[in-house]
């Protein structure tokens, strides 16, 4: 019976220490922070302005997004113009001290991460999956190499329930088993430049000209549509049952209904647009186009509010939303916080470094575990909320 | 019928006759593209400036409905356009809507409460024109890829040009964009569909056509012995089609597709009945402005202004606008040709290009809800009689 007992208690303690180390609420995991790729996050410990700069690491190459889990902040570095492959770094979140770094080999200078329940998987250029422990630790789980028979992996991973998506631009997309590494299912599609996107039960998969909803555990096709694969796909950002894609074929971007595939509205959002839901109902959608940013009502389609760059700034980051609060980023590394609703500027930094995102490595801002992180070419800053009531 | 069905179909059609009164629902204003509009409540000069914004992009033409003034606006450093709702009264954005598509080209019409848009890609989107929701959009299902020409929308049909494979007349339904016939043209490119004597016209280097609205059917078609590459918008006046096609400027009889003669102009001519009743065209040529009588063929008038005089003319109850490069805006009398007023509107009014269309939308001057609207590349102003005056 004691045996029993203690068989119980140690199966509840599994549960709880899985649950506990799972994806928390204030946890980036992803590409624009969640495997919905909607750059949308509530920190429970609230987001107020001003914020403080905490610390400022310079990471000697182009800075990936960064995944927040666990204290820590995750992101891969390039190792642009000094010889092919990346390091994979750990940083207290709190100090930015390097916790670990990881030297990852391979072809390009392109690595990307995703995180769940207490791993970091990190996929290079040539479909080489490594799992590490997401703690101070910094120990190889798993490696295994995907069959990419020549061809690259360039979409970021992502990760959730159990399972990293991974997709090979020559033998499609993987679900590999988060514990493991083993290989749960392979879909024949080709992608490049595009992370999986869930949501509303599905993986979504968008090249340009071809784009497929899968049942994420098995991989069975639910709905495709497009025909023709023309060309390097896109992120494509799931939220509210739709799906957020470009189609290069079809001109331009497009809502589809996240449960047929059916194109129901044209859209415009040059990079991966953000979305936010107010305590109202009400629905927002964030998108840089042509350097301004734009607030549009997901219900109407129309402007609410926009932010129009100076002739000789441009706003450039895929945005983000903090608590209702949004982030962007402009060419020349100013850092912008907005009042979701209105538009306010509520306050702005300029970063070290320039947001500029075409180094080969995927970038974008980040927020977690109560902090903002912000990538500027090869500099990584940290900031806080203020803390209600406290004086400054 | 009953007599009330009858009674409401009158009100409903002198509900419509009264709100497309004072409306631009089409580039030069009209479905005919005269450039010719007629305020109820007159239109006298002097004009004081009501209104100007920067939008920051080239602005299109203006659409004017319902005290709302619609322009599309290329975006400034990317690809794709926007278009704006702007409060006629006070130049204040009512909704503004993204348009997303390769280079910066997008152009727009009116009819019954919609506004639509066509870009660059051939995606149409019919939007409310009160705020701007979305009410259906569609792209075209036949490969063609490039669109240039204005949209033109009437009597429940709209009418949209694209190219590609060669080039396609697409109409659709207002209601809800469903496809209700396709004609093949030789090529789809820069020609606003023209509506007059019972036909939509369409024109392109050395192939003019006109067909029949409701089928598709094609009345008939001028064939000049060349085709290849972008056409040009023709205005319908008394029922002759002006064809235009960038080569060439050719006058055809509209019932039969005959050529009755030639005319000469750089932008597209306007139309207007003058003082004594006879029908007057204004020709921009060499950066002169030139009133022509129809039958005729004699020259009226004609007027040199600054020596920069850019934009296709319109004309407001009898009085003629006229822009020009260096900002000037001109009114002049539509008998003598004599300048009643002029002003600077602060930046250059650029001549319309209708053939380079990839860097900004179709442009020109518009006039509607009393009140003549100047877009002059990212700027837009709205001018109204200091006084109204009846004419």
């Amino acid at each position: 019976m004691r045996r029993s007992l203690n068989a119980l208690a140690g199966v509840i303690l599994g549960i709880l220490s899985v649950a506990s180390a799972g994806r928390a609420a204030d946890d980036a995991t992803a590409y624009q922070i969640n495997p919905a790729h909607d750059g949308s996050i509530a920190l429970s410990g609230g987001f107020t302005p001003p914020l403080t700069r905490a610390w400022v690491q310079n990471l000697h190459g182009s800075v990936s997004y960064p995944v927040i889990a666990n204290g820590l902040v995750f992101v891969n570095v390039g190792n642009n113009g000094v010889r092919y492959g990346s390091h994979f770094y750990a940083l207290r979140l709190n100090t930015g001290e390097i916790v670990w770094r990881k030297k990852i080999r391979g072809s390009y200078y392109w690595s990307a991460t995703a995180y769940e329940n207490g791993k970091v998987f990190v996929v290079n250029a040539d479909g080489v999956v490594r799992a590490f422990t997401a703690d101070d630790a910094g120990l190889v789980v798993w490696m295994r190499r995907l069959p990419c028979l020549g061809g690259t992996a360039t979409s970021a991973p992502t990760a959730l329930n159990g399972y990293l998506y991974v997709a090979c631009e020559t033998r499609g997309v993987y679900a590999l088993r988060e514990d493991n590494g083993h290989i749960r299912w392979n879909s024949p599609i080709t992608v490049q430049e595009s992370s999986p996107t869930l949501g509303d039960g599905g993986l979504y998969i968008t090249d340009s000209g071809l784009y497929f909803k899968l049942d994420p555990t098995n991989g069975t096709t639910l709905w495709l549509d497009g025909g023709v694969d023309t060309n390097v796909g896109e992120n494509s950002v799931y939220f509210d049952k739709h799906l957020y894609l470009r189609d290069e074929l079809k001109g331009g971007d497009f809502v589809l209904d996240a449960g047929t595939g059916a194109i129901v509205a044209p859209a415009a959002f040059l990079q991966s647009p953000a979305f936010y839901q107010d305590a109202d109902g009400n629905q927002y959608e964030y998108a840089v186009i042509d350097a301004n940013l734009y607030a549009v009502s997901v219900k109407t389609g129309t402007v609410l509010w926009s932010v129009l760059a100076k002739k000789t700034d441009y706003l450039v980051t895929a945005p983000i939303v903090v608590n209702g609060l949004v982030v962007v980023g402009s060419a020349s590394g100013k850092l912008y916080l907005l009042d979701g609703k209105t538009g306010a500027l509520l306050w702005k930094d300029k970063v070290h470094g320039r947001f500029d995102g075409d180094s080969g490595t995927l970038t974008g801002l980040g927020a977690g575990d109560g902090m903002l992180l912000v990538p500027s070419g090869a500099i990584l800053t940290a900031y806080t909320p203020s803390v209600p009531g406290r004086k400054r | 019928m009953t007599k009330l069905a009858i009674a409401t179909a009158l009100a409903i059609a002198f509900a419509c006759s009264i709100a497309h009164a004072d409306t631009a629902q089409s580039y030069q204003i009209n479905i005919a593209h005269t450039g010719s509009i007629a305020f109820k409540r007159g239109f006298a000069p002097p004009l004081k400036r009501r209104w100007v914004r920067n939008l920051g992009g080239s602005i299109s033409y203006p659409v004017i409905a319902n005290g709302i003034a619609y322009v599309t606006v290329g975006n400034d450093y990317g690809y794709g356009s926007q278009i704006y709702a702007l409060n006629i009264k006070t130049g204040e954005t009512v909704w503004q809507r993204l348009i997303d598509s390769i280079y910066r080209w997008s152009n727009a019409a009116y009819d019954n409460g919609q506004i639509f848009v066509v870009d660059f890609d051939g995606v149409v989107e019919a939007l409310s024109a009160e705020s701007g929701a979305l009410n259906w959009w569609s792209y075209p299902h036949d490969g063609q890829n490039t669109f240039s020409s204005p949209p033109t929308a009437t009597n429940g049909q709209l009418f949209v040009g694209g190219s590609g494979t060669g080039g396609t007349l697409y109409a659709m339904a207002e209601s809800d964009g469903t496809p209700e016939w396709t004609q093949t043209v030789e090529n789809g490119d820069n020609s606003a569909p023209t509506i007059g004597d019972g036909g939509v016209y369409v024109t392109y280097p050395g192939q003019y056509y006109k067909f029949d609205p409701a089928t598709g059917a094609l009345i008939w078609r001028y064939n000049g012995g060349i085709e290849g590459g972008g056409g040009r918008t023709s205005p319908y006046f008394g029922r002759q089609l002006y064809a235009r096609d960038g080569l060439s400027n050719i006058i055809l009889d509209a019932d039969t597709g005959r050529a009755t003669g030639t005319f000469s102009t750089t932008p597209i001519p306007a139309f207007f009945k003058n003082a004594s009743g006879k029908s007057d065209m204004l020709e921009l040529t060499n950066n002169q402005l030139y009133c022509v009588d129809v039958h005729s063929g004699n020259v009226i008038w004609s007027f040199v202004g600054d020596h920069k005089l850019s934009t296709a003319p319109i004309v407001i109850n009898g009085i003629v606008v006229e822009g020009s490069g260096s900002g000037e805006l001109y009114l002049l009398d539509g008998t003598t040709g004599s300048v009643l007023w002029s002003t600077n509107v602060g930046a250059p009014i650029p001549a319309p290009d209708e053939q380079n269309i990839f860097q900004q939308p179709l442009t020109g001057l518009g006039a509607g809800d009393n009140t003549l609207v100047v877009p002059a590349g990212s700027q837009i102003s709205a001018y109204v009689p200091q006084r109204n005056r009846h004419r």
